[in-house]
């Protein structure tokens, strides 16, 4: 048994520290954030020291990494800035999509230009009624010629105008069946004719953005269905099949987040002096800060043990599912708790944490609810909820 | 990285179970709990398996294991019961203090006994006064000639009545020293004459058993004093680590025992005309439970494999004592609500895993002093 990282794991997590001290200064995070700004720059950074290329197998550009990477990854950008992180994750989460169902020829179009930073991809599922109810979804794909005609509305889409983005949107294909066998995936290019995007205004993670997109008679090449023909109504296999990688990410990202929250509370405690002394001498302010840190560390063993099992090959969705919920509800309660230990500094907006604080507010709502997370785990522990 | 159990480690893991389900299955465990009584011949059972050799070096009769074998044994025997572990846990932790700090012929005299069953060990530090603060200890030993002679009180003392128990006793050796540089460590068999014993009665984990001992000059040969004079909080710091891992795996195993009875419970258990774990309400906090006891499994196996490997998991281990305890004690206050009426009547076994859990936050280092040692190891000074 052992819970160390190898030595090249070591490597990475320190040249991904030293990679965001460099480029992702704190002056830097906050005048993207006051400018609710795409971090070009830094995704560009992120794509020459190949953080884009660790997962993917080497025949199409990769590095060959696997899981525990890609969560060290996700945890260091996110002891920064977990918005910062989804700008990445987007594009690792939907080429790792790509790599598991897309055809051979369409693996060999579209991931060496992913991994060398020429396009970007954001994934879109959600819809103004269809959040956890992924049934309720009314964006339709219907064919015309050789190619695909889509209209309808998406939500809550991370990312998705970023400059030369591609959106992986799940749409139906046939709206008569249900939605497990009547969804496909497409690679939409975000300026395609008939596309309208607003950027919405939302409480956090406002660099990588979340936009509402609107699609009409928006005709897509059939090349763009995700599998080929074999992949028409195979959408909800693909989001289940990716289903571990993404939570990997998102709890890991959760993770560094909740770090950062307790670096952030732990450092302004030791300095902060109130009544003659700094305030993390007093019992009330150490213990909460103490447990804090307990609980940061439960989550990353947890996250890091599930992430292991989806290296190794092991069927992890039970675990990698706890690690998610886990995660995303201990980043959001040690936010909170941070902004009680800077107190004022807290709630002002030159201070870091009230972006966390924000930021957080997110992690148990997006890649899954807790409440569908806490469905989940019960149905694999025997419960049929209803 | 590799977070699996070695297959020796998983035979480990199995036999311990079946040992459980054939020597200590839920009816004996309540008639256990009901009768208050002490389990000698699981204890036995426990012998013969080798688990008692199982963290202890060949040379002593032991089986040359590790940190993550000893937090496998604890976490299926409390499983079915934390208060039996704090049996073996006893044993264990006070040998494998021996086996660091004792002088080699103490370590061929004591480990073997210990390893074959002869005899057990308990460990005994609090006093009515002295708690969490260690620097109020009355209890003294003053040398007579070739032995040392005690004079106090200890409470909270577990285990302290077994048969063929030797207390592992720590007492102060210099009245006017601080307590870090005063206490020394005494192996006292608890039929030494002048000990006497009053088993208290407590709300939770009868079968061990938790002791008041008065100490009227009790004589105790040189020998049996341990890690030498002025020495004991050397071999306090010394095990830390070792009975956090003990301790955290036990609390592990408790809160596994809790989701293992809510889960069938739920299953079984019909109302409006359905499981009542097909109620969203009943099936989320299960899955709270069960993901709260994962975190805490992932800890507590993380600082063991850490322990093993000789670094230093003091803070690791802190945080895996104080978050296994915690757990322990919430998710047992779950359960209780899953079984409703059936939980408080003690027919069933969720009132004791109820009862027993709460001084998981007590016992083996308060929640509250854990905390402190993590804020000071985080840089923080608490006062």
């Amino acid at each position: 048994m052992d819970f160390g990282f190898t030595d090249e794991q070591n490597l990475l997590r320190d040249s991904v520290r030293k990679l965001m001290d460099k480029h992702a200064t704190p002056d830097y995070i906050r005048r993207l954030e006051r400018e609710q700004a795409y971090p070009y720059e830094l995704y560009d950074e992120w794509i020459k020291a190949g953080l884009l290329a660790m997962p993917f197998p080497e025949e199409y550009g990769g590095l060959g990494g696997n899981a525990v990477d890609l969560a060290i990854i996700a945890e260091e950008i996110s002891s920064r800035s977990t918005d910062l992180c989804m700008a990445l994750g987007g594009s690792m989460f939907c080429g790792l999509n790509l790599l598991r169902k897309a055809s051979e020829e369409q693996k060999r179009h579209w991931l060496p230009k992913l991994l060398s930073g020429e396009i970007r991809f954001s994934i879109s599922m959600s819809e103004p009624d269809a959040g956890s109810d992924v049934g309720a979804m009314r964006t339709a794909a219907v064919r015309e010629g050789n190619g695909w005609v889509i209209n309808g509305q998406k939500l809550w889409a991370t990312g998705a105008a970023a400059k030369n983005n591609v959106i992986n949107m799940y749409v139906k294909t046939d709206t008569k069946a249900h939605y497990r066998q009547g969804m496909s995936l497409f690679l939409i290019d975000k300026d395609t004719p008939g596309i309208e995007m607003r950027k919405l205004d939302m409480l956090g993670r406002r660099c990588t953005g979340t936009y509402e997109i609107f699609l009409k008679d928006v005709k897509v090449p059939a090349d763009r269905l995700v599998g080929g023909e074999a992949g028409l109504n195979k959408g909800f296999d693909f989001v289940l099949s990716g289903l571990q990688v993404e939570r990997v990410v998102s709890a890991a990202s959760s993770c560094g987040g909740a770090r950062a929250v307790v670096e952030i509370a732990s450092s302004y405690a030791k300095e902060r002096k109130q009544f003659g002394r700094p305030i993390g001498s007093f019992q009330a302010i150490a213990h909460m800060l103490a447990d804090m840190e307990t609980e940061a560390e439960a989550a990353r063993s947890l996250m890091y043990r599930a992430a292991w099992m989806v290296a190794s090959g092991q069927n992890a969705l039970k675990e990698i599912t706890m690690a998610k919920l886990f995660c995303a509800e201990t980043y959001a309660k040690l936010a909170n708790m941070g902004m009680q230990v800077l107190g004022g500094y807290g709630y002002n907006m030159e201070f870091d944490m009230q972006r966390h604080y924000r930021d957080a507010r997110v992690a148990t709502v997006a890649a899954g609810s807790s409440q569908i997370q806490r469905n989940l785990i019960a149905n694999l522990m025997g419960h049929k909820v209803q | 990285m590799d977070c699996r159990f070695s297959e020796e480690q998983v035979l480990l893991r199995d036999s311990v179970k079946k040992l459980m389900a054939k020597h200590c299955p839920p009816e004996v465990m309540r008639k256990l709990d009901h009768e208050k009584s002490y389990p000698y011949a699981l204890y036995d059972a426990w012998v013969e398996a080798g688990l008692l050799a199982l963290p202890f070096a060949e040379t002593y009769g032991g089986l040359g294991g590790g940190a993550v074998d000893a937090a496998i044994v604890m976490e299926e025997i409390s499983r079915t019961s934390a208060d039996l572990s704090m049996m073996i846990g006893g044993s264990l932790f006070c040998g494998l203090n021996i086996q660091r700090k004792g002088s080699d012929e103490q370590k061929r005299h004591w480990l073997p006994k210990l390893v074959k069953g002869e005899i057990k060990m308990s460990i005994s530090m609090s006093e009515p006064d002295a708690g969490s603060d260690i620097g109020a200890m009355r209890t003294v030993a003053r040398r007579d000639g070739d032995h040392w002679v005690i004079d106090g009180q200890k409470l909270w003392a577990t285990g302290a009545g077994a048969k063929h128990n030797v207390i592992n006793v720590y007492v102060k050796t210099d009245p006017k020293a601080h307590y870090r540089q005063s206490l020394s460590l005494f192996l006292v068999d608890n039929d030494t004459p002048g000990v006497e014993l009053r088993k208290l009665d407590m709300l939770g984990r009868y079968c061990t058993g938790t002791y008041e001992i008065f100490f009227k000059e009790v004589r105790v040969p040189a020998e049996r004093l341990i890690g030498g004079e002025n020495k004991g909080w050397d071999c306090v710091m010394s095990g830390l680590q070792v009975e956090r891992v003990i301790a955290a795996a036990s609390d592990l195993g408790g809160a596994q025992g809790c989701v293992d009875l809510a889960l069938a419970y739920a299953k079984e258990r019909k109302q409006f005309g359905r499981p009542i774990g097909t109620f969203q309400a009943i099936a989320h906090m299960l899955a709270d439970m069960a993901t709260e006891v994962a975190a805490a499994r992932a800890l507590v196996y993380q600082c063991a494999s850490l322990v093993d490997r000789g670094e230093d998991a003091l803070r690791d281990i802190t945080m895996a004592k104080l978050f296994a305890s915690e757990t322990y004690a919430k998710v047992a206050n779950q359960g209780m609500q899953i079984f409703g009426g059936y939980g408080y009547n003690r027919e069933f076994d969720m009132e004791r895993h109820y009862r027993d859990a709460r001084v998981a936050t007590v016992a083996a280092g308060t929640s509250q002093i854990q905390r402190n040692l993590i804020a000071g190891l985080m840089g923080l000074k608490p006062q």
